[in-house]
């Protein structure tokens, strides 16, 4: 019954600071639910630096190596994984075998000193994503990441918020594709081939919360 | 004011009304008796406020980046079967007093995460509905030792003298050992082990430091079955129960499903005889269990008929039990006189006629020799189809008990310069009596090599950390003798 009592002093406060700021304050949600929102915030187009100058665009888009080349386990794993020391140097060890920018990979390899790469794509560790539920079925990397094969150093494609997950597993038809091309870039679904595909592998992504949130 | 017109119940107002009237006098000087309830800033609305002032400043604060940045650490060369993100199992076993307990493990990019019984184990695997392989159990210790592996209390570097020393300094030191001319004077205290690979180092070192000698310490050990068995055949052998085909099972004095090397083991063989629909002892029959026992223990709670006697009446009773079936002497204990222990030595004398040649008899290891010896005999006569014994494999070797004695012996004679413990804590465990906490005082370079620094590594010169068995390669063998990988 009791009510919160603040002293005699700071009735003038009620008018000159509680007001104002009932005032003021919705503006300032808005605003930060705009902010929020702000592919800024949302950090599409981030690109840290990386340890090891390593170019997609050399080796996935030039040289044309397949992606699961080096993300090989991409298929069969939750993660798509970033390949270890030992893949580069089917190469390196003859290609620029004494390269400056190549040493951290060289003492990865021979001195078990592991490169620290720089995560790009970054959910909340809250959201659980499975690489092989959705590359298996048909969803291509570049839908997820983008040109990987045209990026000098990787950024981040798309905003990867829960809306943006949701927006496919409502509707995914238009991503989808044969699941022999998923890794390739700059692709053309042929007419019809998303509905096909979705037809053939049954495919229905489930929006229950238990999918990502578990 | 007091009489209230529905009678049962007072709303909060009634009972403020109902206050003495000095006290109600505030009620009007109290500004939220003329408010209208929507006052901004009463407390909880002034709590909500700052509350959302907090969360938005947040929003702003790390509005810039999103998340803190991450960084993916690949192995260098990834071993050819690991896959990240998936996990993957392998056989392993971990050793509880000196007996394997076989496991399979399931590890997450290198780190054990969960741990089971091994289905495909010779000894302990198949399921319970016979024919079945899928299905193993575990025990309790099993289980929790895979809490040791990430206990921060774990020790984590080499001391000396009780501080922090590296293992450089260890090694240096062992050099050091090495050159001495006579080892007369190195002793190991070890606890048991099953591994052929550690007692092949043994034989090595024995070579190699001539004079050395060699201790087994176990708390955890079966010597007074060992000795009964010596007593009733003349040799050490260990017996082993095949439970899914005994009709009667008698555990005196034994937790066999939880306190047993084979626990597992015995416990699938006594779910399989008691399926109703797939039971190995035919469809629709069931054993029957009687436990004789001085403490609530889990074969208790499983057990058809419970008597419970103090450990040291176990003897008398089973003394009374075999008279009943051989016809020798009753035992003068009074306790055999008692109704409820006459009443089920009685019945159980007749079921166990009934059931000869399926009977299993089953001690505990804290019970002395004789009971072991007693029911040695026992389960030869009516347990000849359920019962099979194997050899020891180390049939000459001293009991725990003689050989910590002698340790301690030596120690006060003045025979022990330097000493090894490797694993165990028998500062903690040993005989009280031997004082051995305060022995270790007398020589002059202990070494203790244990997971935790423990009571025993307090004493000691040298505490080495030692790896946990997820962490390394070994060896052992089950209580039948079956090796097994590590
Ligand atoms: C020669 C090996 C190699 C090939 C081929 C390759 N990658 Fe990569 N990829 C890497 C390495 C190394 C990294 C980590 C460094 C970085 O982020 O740039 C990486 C990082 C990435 C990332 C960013 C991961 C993050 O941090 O979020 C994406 C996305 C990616 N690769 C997609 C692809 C796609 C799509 C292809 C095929 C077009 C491809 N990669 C082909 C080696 C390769
Ligand atoms: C299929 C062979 C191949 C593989 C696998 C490969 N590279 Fe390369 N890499 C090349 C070739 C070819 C060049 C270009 C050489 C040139 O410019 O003359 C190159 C160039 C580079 C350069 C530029 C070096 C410089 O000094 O300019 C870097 C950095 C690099 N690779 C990093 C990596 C990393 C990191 C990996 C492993 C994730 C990797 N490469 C795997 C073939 C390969
Ligand atoms: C449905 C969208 C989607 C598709 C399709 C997809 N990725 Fe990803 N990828 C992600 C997300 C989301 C993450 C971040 C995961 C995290 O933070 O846990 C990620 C992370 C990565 C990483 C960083 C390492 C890791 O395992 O977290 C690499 C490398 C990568 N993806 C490569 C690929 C390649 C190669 C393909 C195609 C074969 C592909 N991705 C297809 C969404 C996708
Ligand atoms: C471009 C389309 C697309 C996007 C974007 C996408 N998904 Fe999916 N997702 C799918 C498809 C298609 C499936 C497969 C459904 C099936 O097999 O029936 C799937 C399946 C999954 C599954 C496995 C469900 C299961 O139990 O089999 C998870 C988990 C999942 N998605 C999480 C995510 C998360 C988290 C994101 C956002 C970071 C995301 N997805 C973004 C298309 C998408
Ligand atoms: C297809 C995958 C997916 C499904 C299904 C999904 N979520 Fe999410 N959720 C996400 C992702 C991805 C994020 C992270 C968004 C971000 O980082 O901004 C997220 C974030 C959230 C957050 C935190 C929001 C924040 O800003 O902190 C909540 C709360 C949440 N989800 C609740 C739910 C509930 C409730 C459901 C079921 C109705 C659900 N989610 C279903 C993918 C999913």
């Amino acid at each position: 019954m009791a009510r919160f009592l603040f002293p005699e002093w700071t009735q003038p406060l009620k008018k000159y600071v509680i007001t104002p700021a009932l005032l003021v304050g919705p503006v300032y949600i808005v605003l930060m639910a705009a902010l929020v929102k702000d592919p800024q915030t949302l950090r599409v187009g981030y690109m840290p630096e990386q340890p090891v100058p390593y170019s997609h665009a050399l080796h996935a888009g030039e040289m044309g190596l397949d992606c699961r080349y080096c993300h090989n386990v991409v298929e069969q794993s939750a993660k798509a994984a970033v390949p270890p020391a030992a893949t580069c140097m089917n190469c390196h060890q003859t290609v620029l075998p004494r390269s400056e920018k190549l040493l951290p990979v060289r003492q990865a390899f021979f001195e078990n000193e592991p490169l620290r790469w720089v995560r790009v794509t970054d959910l909340p560790d809250y959201v659980f994503f499975n690489h092989s539920a959705h590359v298996t079925r048909g969803v291509g990397c570049e839908t997820c990441h983008g040109r990987v094969d045209r990026m000098v150093r990787v950024w981040q494609a798309q905003p990867l918020t829960m809306q943006w997950c949701l927006d496919c597993h409502r509707n995914p038809e238009p991503n989808l594709r044969e699941p022999a091309n998923v890794t390739v870039m700059g692709y053309q679904p042929a007419a019809g081939e998303g509905a096909a595909v979705k037809a053939r592998l049954k495919i229905n992504p489930p929006t229950d919360c238990s999918t990502c949130h578990r | 004011m007091s009489s209230l017109d529905h009678g049962y119940w007072k709303s909060i107002a009634e009972l403020d009304r109902d206050l003495p009237s000095g006290e109600a006098e505030f009620t009007p000087a109290d500004p939220e008796a003329s408010d209208d309830g929507v006052d901004p800033l009463s407390r909880r609305n002034f709590a909500k406020l700052m509350g959302a002032s907090l969360a938005l400043a947040g929003v702003a604060g790390a509005g810039c980046k999103r998340y803190q940045r991450e960084e993916i650490v690949p192995l260098g060369r990834r071993p050819e079967d690991q896959i990240p993100g998936v996990t993957q199992e392998y056989a392993t076993s971990f050793e509880l007093g000196g007996h394997a307990h076989p496991l399979v493990v399931t590890s997450y990019e290198g780190r054990p995460i969960k741990v089971d019984g091994n289905p495909e184990h010779p000894f302990i695997g198949g399921g319970v509905v016979a024919g079945t392989r899928r299905h193993a159990g575990s025990s309790a210790f099993a289980q929790g030792s895979i809490l040791h592996l990430y206990d921060p209390d774990r020790s984590t570097g080499v001391n000396h003298s009780g501080k922090a020393a590296s293992f450089s300094d260890f090694k240096t030191w062992i050099g050091e050992l090495r050159k001495q001319a006579s080892f007369n004077k190195v002793r190991v205290l070890a606890e048991a082990t099953s591994s052929p690979t550690v007692q092949a180092l043994r034989r090595r070192l024995e070579g190699a430091m001539p004079g050395l000698i060699w201790h087994e310490w176990e708390p955890l050990s079966w010597d007074n079955e060992r000795a009964g068995m010596v007593q009733a055949f003349g040799k050490v052998v260990r017996p082993i129960a095949e439970l899914d085909k005994a009709e009667t099972v008698v555990a005196l004095d034994c937790d066999f499903f939880v306190d047993h090397p084979a626990a597992v083991r015995y416990g699938r063989d006594f779910a399989r005889a008691r399926h109703p629909a797939t039971s190995t002892l035919g469809r629709g029959r069931m054993n029957r269990l009687y436990a004789i026992e001085s403490a609530y223990s889990a074969t208790g709670v499983m057990a058809d008929h419970r008597l419970p006697v103090r450990t040291e009446h176990v003897l008398p009773v089973a003394q009374m039990l075999e008279s009943l079936l051989t016809g020798g002497p009753a035992p003068r204990a009074e306790v055999v006189n008692e109704a409820k222990v006459k009443r089920l030595v009685e019945a159980l004398a007749r079921e166990i006629r009934a059931n000869t040649g399926r009977v299993v008899f089953l001690v505990g290891r804290r019970q002395p020799a004789a009971v072991h010896a007693l029911a040695a005999r026992l389960n030869q006569t009516y347990g000849s189809s359920a019962v099979r014994h194997v050899e020891d494999p180390e049939p000459t070797r001293p009991t725990h008990a003689e050989a910590i004695a002698t340790l301690a012996r030596e120690i006060k004679q003045q025979q022990v310069e330097t000493l090894f413990i490797l694993g165990g804590n028998p500062v903690y465990d040993a005989p009280a009596d031997l004082d051995l906490g305060a022995l270790l005082g007398q020589v002059a370079t202990s070494v203790h090599l244990a997971e935790y620094a423990d009571e025993t590594s307090a004493r000691t010169t040298w505490h080495v950390p030692r790896a946990h068995y997820l962490e390394c390669w070994g060896d052992g063998r089950t209580w039948d003798g079956t090796l097994t990988m590590q």
